[in-house]
C-alpha cells in the first residue's frame, strides 16, 4: 500500500500566541508540533503499512521549520515526505489543498491519504474535503474507527452527542483522522535518528503555478482573545449562593 | 440585499435552535431557508417567523440519507438554481461536514465556525489557535459559505412570508460513499457543541455515578452535561464527553464548571462561552481569575443546593 | 492590594513563595505581601523535574537540602494540600578513581552532618535499580531518604501556608519601578498601585536581573534551556509495586527518575543553549522551548548505554523550558551591597531541591539579621563586579556543561579568564605561573620549573604540584620570596570618628599609636565571625584596613551598612587603587633594605608595625607582618608603580635569589603557623573565643558589635575548640569538612588542611569538643571515607614562638 499523511505545522496547543503584525503570530519563539488529530493519521498509515507492507508518505504544505513536524512523523515510522514550502504563516484551505494535490500527484497516486479531523490553528474542517475534491475521491472525515476490506474502508465517526454513523467508502479514498482511531505511538530514540536520514523532498510553492493572491479568504486582523479578569464571587451560605447565582443568571444575564 | 440561504437543521420534526440563531444571522438579506427532506410543511411557521422570506425544499433522486455526498449536490443544485449569494449553516458534525462538501464541489470559499459574520462585507471573524485569537477574514469570490458556532447569535423573530418551493434537485451520487448505520447513543443526550446551557464536572466528581447529580440539575436548565479530561482520564465519563483541547470545542450561553481546576486546555475548549460559572473547593483554583461567577464550595454541596433553587 | 508591609517578595517561583511562606510563618504574619506578574509557577518552577535529595557539593547547601525535605514532608499536614512527595532513595555514580574519590569526599562531609548514606557496590545498585547497566561502573553513594515533589503542588501548598499565616499574594501583578524614600523604606510600585514596605526580595527567577536593575544593580544570572524527556509507559515499572531510586551518572551527565509509570532522563548537555541572555522579556510565561533533540542526543545516547530500556521507548514529552545559572551554579541569596534591606533568592538552578531550606533560612536571615548557618557558599555577595554579564554568559557555558563534572577542591577551569589580572601578572606568567582565580583576580598557585607542565592535575590526591609547592615552601624558609597579594581588599576608614566606630566594630583594640597594627577581627551580633581583618593606624584619624579579598563585597557592605550616617567617618575603597606584594624568608630584609630609603633594623621596624617607606621612586605602606610565618613585609604600592616596584625589589633580590611563590605554598605555610582562613575557621558558627585568636577579643573595652555574644559564651564556656591534627595520610591530606571521630563518635569536624612543606606534616585545623582539644590526644579524621590517625598537636607546629617572624 501507499499512504499519503497530510501533516500540518502547528504551534503547540499550549503555546501563548503572540502577535505580530496586524495577521501574524511570532512563530520563532514557541514550539510546534504536528496538528494533534494528524498524529491519529500518521498512527493508522504507519500500522497499515507494518500489516500489509508498501510505505507511508508525509506531505505537508508549511515553512522551512516544518520540517521537524516532518521529522517527528519519520520518526513514527513514516517512510518519506514531500514538503511544499510557503513562507505564508496563513495559506487558506483551497490553496492549501490545490498544493496537496499537486504534491501527491507528482509522487503519484496512493490508496489513502489521512489527515486529521482539521487542524489546530486555523481550525477550518475543509481541507481534506476539498483534497478529495480535486482529486475526484471519497471523503469521510472525524473518523474515529477503520477497517479495510475488499478494495473497501467501512468507518465510523461520530456525529454529536455520542452518535455515530458507519460509513462504506471505495478506495482510494481521504479519511480525516480523529481521536479514538487508535494510540498514536511515541517516537524512541533510534527512531528518531533514523528519521534524520529520511528522505525529504522540498517543492516551492512558488513552483505549482498557484497564486497566492487568488486564496478564497484573506486575513486582515489576528487579535488575541480578551481574558475574563476574574470571577465575581458569590458569598454567604451553601443556600444563599445557590439563590444569588439563579437571580443572577435569570435575571441579570439572562441566560436561564 | 443579497439572496442568503440558511441551511436549516431538523431533529424529530422540530428546527434546532441553533438553525434560528443562523437565520438572526442573516437578518436583512433575502432568506432562502434551505431544508431538505419532507419536513418543510411542518417547520414552516417557526421558520417564517425567524425570517425566512423562501422555504426551498430540497429532494433528489436516490436515497438522500445515506449519501453526504448526494446531498451536497442537491443543495448545490438550490444554490446555483436560486441565485444564492451566501449560504450560512450551524458549524455542528453534520453542518461543518456538509458545508465543507458544497465548498468542495463548487469550489468557493467557506468559513468555518464563524463567532461573526457580515454578509455584506463578507467578512467573518472565527476563532483560530483554540479560542486564544479571533481572526477577522475577508471573503472572496461571487458565493460564499459559512458555518456559524452554535449559540454565538441569538435568535430573534423578524416574521417573513415564508414561501414554500418545492425544488426537485436533479442530481446523481457519485456513489463514493455510503452510510450504512447509524448507531445511537446509548441514553438520549443533548448535543454538547449545540447546548446552550453546558454543566461540566471535573475531576471533583470522584465518580462516574456522580455525574446522575449534574444530570439532574442539567435537566432542569435544558443543559448538557460535559466533563474535563482529568475526569475523562480517570475514567468518570467517556471521551463523548470531555471539553477541550482535545475532545470538544463548545460556546454556550450559559458554562458552568464544577470541580474544574481550570487548566489552559480545558479553556481552550470553552473559552467563547457567554456567561462562565464555576464552583470549586480550592478558592485558588485557576478557574477562578477567568471566569465571570464563582462560588468556592464543595460542588455536592453547592450542585444540590442549585439543583432545588431551579426546582422552585 | 495593601499598601503598606514589612517585606515584599518580588515573584511567585517556588523560591519567592516559600520565602513569603516562612516570612509569614516566623511572625511577619500579614505584613508579607508577594508579587507575581503572571501565574505561580510560571518562570522556571513548572519544567522542574522535582528532584529533590540531600546531594550537595557544598556542606552548607546540603543543609538547605535537609531542611527542605524535612519542611516538603509537612506541609500537607500544616497546609491539607498534597505536593507528591515521594521517598526513592537516590544513587550516585562513578565510573573513574577520580569520581570514586568525589563521592568519597561527600560521603564524609555528609557523615558530618550525621546523614545516612553509604557506598554501594555496582552489583547493589542493579539489585536497587534492575533497569541500569552497570558495566564500568566501579560503584556509587546511596542515599535512601531523598525523593521527589511535584513541584507545582508544592507552591500551592507553601501559597496556601503563606495565606494560612496572614500573607497577601497577588498575582497578575507587575512591578514596574523600585524606588528608596529618604526614610530607607522601599516603595514598589506596580500596575495595581504602590507598596511601602521595609525590605524586598527579589526572587524573581528568570527577571532577577530585571529586578535588580531596577535598584542598580547588576546580578550575574542567566536562562539556559534545560531538557528532560518523559517516556511512555513501561509496563515493568508498572506492574512492579516499588519506587526506583533517583540514578544520577555525573560521568554521563544524566539522571533518571521515576514517574508514575514510566522514567525521566534528564541531563546536562555539552553545549547548553543560553536563552534570552540579553534579558527574558515580561511576557514570557510557562511556555515550552523548541527542544533540541540534535544538541542532546549524546546525553540520550549516555542514557541508553546506561538504561538500555530506554532504547525501545517512546519519548512521551520532551520538555525544554530556561532555568537560571550563576558563574559557578549556586543561587544568589541574601543582602545585596551597597543596599540595605534589599534581599536576593535567585538565580536558582536546582530550586525545587532548596526551595523549602531557603525559605526557612533566608527568612530567618531578614528577620534575625544573621543566618542561622553560614550561607557565604549561596550569598550574592560572593561575585565581584567582574561577575558582569558577559562574564556570566562566558562562564556559565563551561558550568552547565560541566554540571556534573567531578569535583575537585584544586581545580580552576579556564572559562572566562583572565579576568583581572596584577600589573606583574606578565612576569608570573613568564617565571611560569600555574595560575588560580580567586574573586576574579589571577594569582599564581604555584610556579612549576621551567619546561614543567603549567597545569596542575584536579584531584583530591596529592597533585602534580606537590613537589613544586614543597619547593617553594622551603624558599621561603630559607631564603626569600615574593608573593603576590594585589587583590587584597582594601579599605581606608576617617574621620573623627573613625577610631571610636572601629572600636565598635571590632572586639580588638584599635592600635593607639600611629603606625600600630591590629589583627581585629569583626563579629556579627552573636559573636561569631564576620570578618578576617588587620587595622593599620595611619593617624589618629585615619586607618588602613585589610580583609579577605574574596570577602571584599560582603566586608564592605557591613561596614557601609554600619556607618554612621553624620558623616564623621568616610569609607574609601583602596582595593583598585593599591597592590601589595609581600617579601618573605629569612632574607627579606636584606632585599628590601637593598632596593629601599629607610632603616629596617628589628629595632627601627619593629614587627607588628607599619611605615610609609620608598621602595625604589614608589612611596610604599609597608606592614611588618605577614600569613606565612617568616621573617617578611607587606608592601602595599599604588598600582600604577607595581611594575616599579617589583623591579626594585628582584633586582634588589637576584644576589638573594629571590623567586615567586604561590597561593598553595601560602596556604600551606599558613596551616603551619595555625592562622585563620576567612569561611573556613572563621564563619558563623564560631567566636574568637574558641579558637587561638581568643587574645584578640577585648570584653574590658566599650561596647562593641557581638560583644554580648561573646560574654554569653564566656559564662557558658565554649562547645567547640579550634585544634591542630597532625594527621597520618600520605596520598590524600583533609581539606575541610572531614568528620573527627573518637571512640566511634563524631566529636567534631576540620575546617581546612593540607600538607605542611616546611614540618613535613599533613595537617588539619579543626572544632572538636573542648574535652578532647588536649596535645597528644588520639583521634580519626575521616579523609575520602576512610579513617586516619590523627592527634592533636600544639598551635602552631611552625616556629610556636615566632622568632623567625620577630626576627
Amino acid at each position: 500500500m501507499k499512504i499519503f499523511v497530510c501533516v500540518k505545522h502547528v504551534p503547540d496547543t499550549a503555546a501563548s500566541i503572540k502577535l505580530a503584525g496586524d495577521t501574524g503570530f511570532e512563530d520563532s519563539e514557541i514550539k510546534f508540533i504536528a496538528s494533534p488529530y494528524d498524529e491519529y493519521g500518521i498512527e493508522e498509515a504507519v500500522s497499515l503499512v507494518e500489516k500489509n507492507g508498501g510505505e507511508v508518505v508525509i506531505v505537508t504544505v508549511g515553512k522551512d521549520d516544518a520540517v521537524s513536524t516532518i521529522r517527528g512523523a519519520m520518526a513514527m515510522g513514516a517512510h518519506r515526505a514531500i514538503l511544499v514550502k510557503t513562507d505564508s504563516q496563513f495559506l487558506d484551505s483551497s490553496l492549501t489543498a490545490k498544493a496537496l494535490k499537486a504534491a501527491i500527484e507528482q509522487d503519484g497516486a496512493g490508496d489513502i491519504i489521512f489527515t486529521g479531523k482539521g487542524s489546530v490553528d486555523t481550525e477550518s474542517f475543509q481541507t481534506q474535503y476539498r483534497l478529495a475534491g480535486l482529486l475526484e475521491m471519497p471523503v469521510v472525515n472525524e473518523v474515529s474507527s477503520l477497517s479495510l476490506d475488499d478494495g473497501k474502508a467501512v468507518v465510523e465517526r461520530e456525529i454529536g452527542s455520542g452518535e455515530k454513523e458507519v460509513i462504506e467508502m471505495t478506495l482510494p479514498c481521504i479519511i480525516g483522522a480523529d481521536r479514538g482511531l487508535n494510540e498514536p505511538r511515541y517516537p524512541k530514540f533510534p527512531d528518531i535518528m533514523k528519521a534524520k536520514k529520511k528522505e525529504i523532498r522540498e517543492i516551492e510553492f512558488s513552483s505549482l503555478d498557484l497564486d497566492e493572491s487568488n486564496a478564497m479568504v484573506e486575513m486582515e486582523k489576528l487579535e488575541l482573545v480578551p481574558e475574563r479578569s476574574g470571577a465575581k464571587m458569590i458569598d454567604g451560605s451553601v443556600d444563599d449562593q445557590a439563590e444569588q447565582l439563579v437571580k443572577i443568571l435569570k435575571q441579570d444575564e439572562k441566560v436561564l | 440585499m443579497s439572496n442568503t440561504g440558511v441551511l436549516i437543521e431538523i431533529d424529530k420534526g422540530e428546527v434546532k435552535d441553533t438553525s434560528l440563531g443562523v437565520l438572526t444571522a442573516a437578518a436583512g438579506e433575502q432568506i432562502y431557508a434551505l431544508v431538505l427532506g419532507d419536513d418543510a410543511a411542518k417547520v414552516k411557521d417557526k421558520l417564517a417567523l425567524y425570517g425566512a422570506e423562501h422555504i426551498i425544499s430540497i429532494t433528489a433522486p436516490g436515497d438522500v440519507a445515506a449519501s453526504p455526498d448526494l446531498q451536497a449536490q442537491a443543495i448545490t443544485a438550490a444554490i446555483k438554481e436560486y441565485d444564492l449569494k451566501a449560504v450560512l449553516g450551524t458549524a455542528s458534525s453534520t453542518g461543518k461536514d456538509l458545508f465543507a462538501r458544497i465548498a468542495a464541489v463548487m469550489d468557493v470559499s467557506l468559513v468555518s465556525d464563524c463567532v461573526e459574520i457580515d454578509i455584506t462585507e463578507k467578512r467573518a471573524k472565527k476563532s483560530h489557535f483554540s479560542g486564544k485569537t479571533f481572526a477577522d477574514l475577508k471573503i472572496n469570490g461571487d458565493v460564499f459559505l459559512c458555518t456559524i458556532r452554535p449559540n454565538s447569535i441569538e435568535p430573534a423573530e423578524a416574521p417573513a412570508a415564508g414561501n414554500i418551493i418545492e425544488f426537485k434537485a436533479d442530481v446523481k451520487d457519485p456513489g463514493f460513499i455510503k452510510i450504512i448505520e447509524t448507531k445511537k447513543s446509548s441514553a438520549e443526550k443533548l448535543d454538547l457543541t449545540e447546548a446552550p446551557v453546558i454543566i461540566t464536572g471535573g475531576r471533583a466528581i470522584k465518580a462516574a455515578e456522580n455525574y446522575k447529580m449534574l444530570e439532574e440539575c442539567a435537566d432542569l436548565m435544558g443543559a448538557a452535561v460535559g466533563a474535563s479530561r482529568a475526569a475523562v482520564d480517570a475514567g468518570f465519563a467517556p471521551h463523548s464527553m470531555q471539553v477541550g483541547q482535545t475532545g470538544k470545542t463548545v460556546s454556550p450561553k450559559l458554562y458552568i464548571a464544577c470541580g474544574v481546576s481550570g487548566a489552559v486546555q480545558h479553556f481552550a475548549g470553552m473559552k467563547t462561552s457567554k456567561v462562565i460559572v464555576a464552583i470549586n473547593e480550592d478558592k485558588d483554583a485557576p478557574i477562578f481569575g477567568k471566569c465571570d461567577y464563582g462560588i468556592i464550595g464543595d460542588i455536592f454541596e453547592v450542585v444540590p443546593a442549585l439543583t432545588s433553587k431551579l426546582k422552585e | 492590594m495593601k499598601t503598606n508591609a514589612r517585606a515584599v517578595v518580588i515573584g511567585g517561583g517556588v523560591i519567592g513563595v516559600s520565602v513569603a511562606y516562612h516570612l509569614a510563618k516566623y511572625g511577619w504574619k500579614d505584613e508579607v505581601i508577594l508579587l507575581e506578574k503572571h501565574e505561580l509557577t510560571s518562570g522556571s518552577t513548572w519544567m522542574s523535574a522535582g528532584n529533590v535529595s540531600f546531594f550537595h557539593p557544598s556542606y552548607y547547601c546540603t543543609q538547605i537540602n535537609i531542611k527542605s525535605v524535612e519542611i516538603f514532608k509537612q506541609l500537607e499536614a500544616e497546609t491539607g494540600q498534597n505536593v507528591g512527595w515521594h521517598t526513592t532513595g537516590s544513587i550516585r555514580t562513578a565510573d573513574n578513581p577520580g569520581r570514586m574519590d568525589e563521592l568519597g569526599y561527600y560521603y564524609s562531609m555528609n557523615r558530618c552532618l550525621g546523614m545516612d548514606v553509604s557506598y554501594v557496590t555496582p552489583d547493589e545498585i542493579k539489585k536497587m535499580h534492575p533497569f541500569i547497566q552497570t558495566d564500568g561502573l566501579l560503584g556509587g553513594l546511596y542515599w535512601p531518604d531523598d525523593g521527589d515533589v511535584d513541584p507545582n503542588s508544592l507552591t500551592q501548598a507553601m501559597a496556601k501556608g503563606a495565606r494560612q499565616h496572614g500573607a497577601e499574594i497577588n498575582l497578575h501583578t507587575m512591578v514596574s519601578a523600585i524606588e528608596q524614600k529618604k526614610s530607607g523604606e522601599w516603595l514598589v510600585k506596580t500596575d495595581k498601585g504602590d507598596i511601602t514596605c521595609e525590605c524586598i526580595v527579589n526572587a524573581a527567577g528568570l527577571w532577577a536581573p530585571e529586578v535588580s536593575k531596577m535598584v542598580g544593580i547588576e546580578i550575574p544570572s542567566i536562562a539556559i534551556t534545560h531538557t528532560h524527556i518523559l517516556y511512555e509507559k513501561i509496563n515493568a515499572i508498572a506492574e512492579a509495586d516499588t519506587m526506583l531510586p533517583l540514578v544520577r551518572d555525573p560521568d554521563k551527565s544524566i539522571y533518571l527518575r521515576q514517574e508514575m509509570d514510566s522514567l525521566i532522563l534528564g541531563m546536562y548537555e555539552a553545549n547548553g543553549q543560553q536563552w534570552k541572555k540579553h534579558g527574558v522579556p515580561w511576557d514570557y510565561a510557562q511556555e515550552e522551548i523548541n527542544p533540541d533533540i540534535d544538541n542532546i542526543s549524546d546525553c540520550i545516547m549516555n542514557g541508553i548505554e546506561r538504561f538500555p530500556v530506554l532504547g525501545d521507548t517512546g519519548f512521551k514529552h520532551v520538555t525544554a523550558g530556561p532555568i537560571t545559572y550563576t558563574p559557578n551554579g549556586n543561587p544568589l541569596v541574601g543582602p545585596t551591597a551597597p543596599l540595605k534591606n534589599f534581599f536576593q533568592a535567585c538565580g536558582y538552578s536546582f530550586g525545587v531541591t532548596q526551595a523549602g531550606g531557603i525559605g526557612h533560612y533566608l527568612a530567618g536571615w531578614i528577620m534575625n539579621g544573621e543566618p542561622e548557618i553560614d550561607l557565604w557558599d549561596v550569598d550574592s555577595r560572593r561575585f565581584g563586579s567582574y561577575a558582569n554579564w558577559a562574564y556570566n554568559t562566558e562562564k556559565i557555558a563551561d558550568t552547565y556543561a560541566e554540571l556534573y563534572s567531578a569535583f575537585y577542591p584544586n581545580e580552576f577551569r579556564d572559562a572566562a579568564r583572565p579576568n583581572r589580572t596584577s600589573p606583574i601578572y606578565e612576569y608570573q606568567k613568564k617565571a611560569n605561573a600555574v595560575f588560580g582565580d580567586y574573586y576574579g583576580w589571577e594569582c599564581p598557585n604555584y610556579f612549576p620549573p621551567e619546561g614543567e607542565d603549567g597545569y596542575e592535575t584536579p584531584s583530591w590526591r596529592r597533585s602534580n604540584a606537590f613537589k613544586h609547592v614543597k619547593n617553594e615552601c622551603k624558599h621561603a624558609m630559607e631564603k626569600v620570596g615574593i608573593i603576590d597579594l594585589t587583590r587584597f581588599a582594601k579599605t581606608e576608614i576617617s574621620g573623627e570618628g573613625a577610631f571610636e566606630w572601629l572600636n565598635h566594630m571590632t572586639c580588638q583594640n584599635v592600635p593607639q599609636k600611629d603606625g600600630a597594627i591590629a589583627l581585629a577581627p569583626m563579629l556579627d551580633h552573636n559573636g561569631n565571625f564576620k570578618s578576617d581583618m588587620t587595622i593599620t593606624r595611619i593617624s589618629k584619624d585615619q586607618f588602613f584596613c585589610v580583609t579577605a579579598s574574596v570577602g571584599k563585597k560582603h566586608d564592605q557592605h557591613w561596614l557601609l551598612e554600619n556607618l554612621p550616617t553624620d558623616g564623621s567617618v568616610t569609607m574609601d575603597d583602596l582595593t583598585y587603587k593599591m597592590g601589595c606584594l609581600v617579601l618573605v624568608g629569612p632574607d627579606s630584609r636584606k632585599v628590601l633594605e637593598k632596593s629601599c630609603h629607610g632603616d629596617l633594623s628589628n629595632e627601627a621596624f619593629k614587627f607588628s608595625t607599619s611605615q610609609e617607606i620608598y621602595v625604589g621612586r614608589t612611596k610604599c605602606r609597608i606592614n611588618r607582618m605577614n600569613y606565612v610565618g617568616e621573617l617578611g613585609f607587606e608592601i602595599f604600592h599604588p598600582i600604577e608603580q607595581q611594575v616599579a616596584v617589583y623591579n626594585a625589589l628582584t633586582d634588589a633580590g637576584k644576589d638573594f635569589d629571590i623567586k615567586f611563590i604561590g597561593m598553595h605554598a601560602m596556604n600551606s605555610m599558613r596551616l603551619e603557623k595555625g592562622y585563620l582562613a576567612w569561611k573556613s575557621e572563621m564563619n558563623v558558627h564560631h567566636t574568637p573565643l574558641e579558637t587561638n585568636v581568643a587574645w584578640s577579643v577585648k570584653l574590658d573595652k566599650n561596647d562593641f558589635i557581638g560583644k554580648e555574644g561573646l560574654i554569653r559564651q564566656k559564662e557558658q564556656g565554649i562547645d567547640l575548640k579550634l585544634v591542630c591534627l597532625e594527621v597520618e595520610a600520605n596520598d590524600s591530606d583533609p581539606w575541610g569538612y572531614n568528620p573527627i571521630i573518637k571512640n566511634g563518635e563524631k566529636i567534631g569536624m576540620t575546617s581546612s588542611g593540607g600538607y605542611g612543606h616546611r614540618v613535613e606534616k599533613s595537617i588539619a585545623l579543626g572544632y572538636i569538643k573542648p574535652e578532647f582539644s588536649a596535645a597528644g590526644t588520639d583521634m580519626d579524621v575521616e579523609i575520602l571515607g576512610r579513617a586516619r590517625k590523627a592527634k592533636v598537636v600544639t598551635m602552631p607546629l611552625y616556629d610556636p614562638e615566632n622568632k623567625k617572624m620577630k626576627s
